[in-house]
């Protein structure tokens, strides 16, 4: 994480679907955003945000009710509102909350996938839109886990997208660090649901972390986007 | 839908070849994070980075709040 020494930096913050259950959660999410530019009046905050906890896999299952078969086209529209329908009402609150906040829609955020439809599209940010407005707004929120293809057409980046996006954008606005906030505070040597003597375990490498993704760790973590 | 992973592969493999730090917290503020980066938070940061240390996050990230509402 960045200090408070430097003017203007940008803290990328992930809010997973996980924390984002009801309107109350948004609201505490918004709660939370405040104390931190409370905290340090030089950051400018950009905000990942998945669909509320559960919401994609109830669109995905409307869909199958309609059509057997969705096209992936169809089913990311369709998962898109999700999103969507998070950054707005994360956006009211902290309009709510007196913070100059916007939210962006996913053409104006600048993620866009090429060779979508492969199992791993590669993913190029445009970071442009949102520095602009940056400047003029201390927070800005997106919607994580979709881009845009060849035409405009919305597609998602996948299961856990949402953590790739806000990396992506991290790494395109010269970020140090980024925020994943979810429903555990990090990573356990066992499940904390399971062991409530569980360790957490403060700092880890990469390929600790990749070994512990490939082990199936989640540590009490739930689906989300 | 399964559930999924803490963090993805793809966003951790994303964010080794960045060399940007992660750090995995809840909205506790006054909890402790952990902290994925490429030296396991042993060393971090520089000139550019107003914390060098992951003892100096995890203070930044522990330090108590302005009641702001």
């Amino acid at each position: 994480m960045r200090g408070c020494r430097l003017l203007n930096q940008i803290v990328v913050l992930k809010l997973g679907g996980s924390i984002l259950k009801d309107n109350d959660s948004y609201h505490r999410a918004a709660r939370f955003i405040v104390r931190r530019l409370h905290r340090c009046a030089n950051e400018r905050f950009l905000i990942v945000v998945s669909a509320q906890n559960g919401l994609t896999d109830e669109l995905e299952k409307l869909a199958r009710e309609i059509t057997r078969y969705p096209t992936p086209r169809a089913l990311d529209l369709l998962w898109s509102t999700g999103e969507m329908r998070s950054v707005a009402l994360l956006t009211l609150h902290l309009e709510e909350l007196g913070v100059r906040a916007v939210g962006l829609n996913i053409h104006e955020m600048g993620v866009h996938l090429k060779e979508a439809g492969q199992a791993r599209p590669t993913v190029q940010v445009a970071s442009q839109q949102i520095e602009r407005t940056l400047e003029e707004h201390s927070v800005v929120v997106v919607p994580g886990f979709f881009g845009t293809k060849e035409g405009g057409v919305i597609a998602s980046l996948g299961r856990g997208g949402s953590d790739l996006s806000a990396v992506l954008l991290a790494d395109e606005l010269d970020a140090t660090d980024c925020e994943l906030v979810k429903d555990v505070r990090g990573y356990f040597a066992t499940d904390p649901n399971v062991d409530p003597r569980a360790e957490q375990i403060p700092h880890l490498c990469y390929e600790e972390a990749l070994r512990m993704a490939d082990a199936g760790c989640k540590t009490g973590a739930t689906a989300g986007n | 839908m399964p559930d999924v992973k803490l963090v993805q592969q793809q966003a951790i493999e994303a964010a080794r070849a960045a060399r940007l730090r992660l750090v995995v917290r809840g909205l506790d503020e006054a909890a402790a994070a952990s902290i994925v980066s490429s030296d396991g938070g042993v060393a971090h940061g520089g000139a550019s980075n107003g914390c060098s240390t992951t003892a100096e996050i995890q203070a930044q990230l522990a330090r108590p709040m302005e009641e702001a509402l």
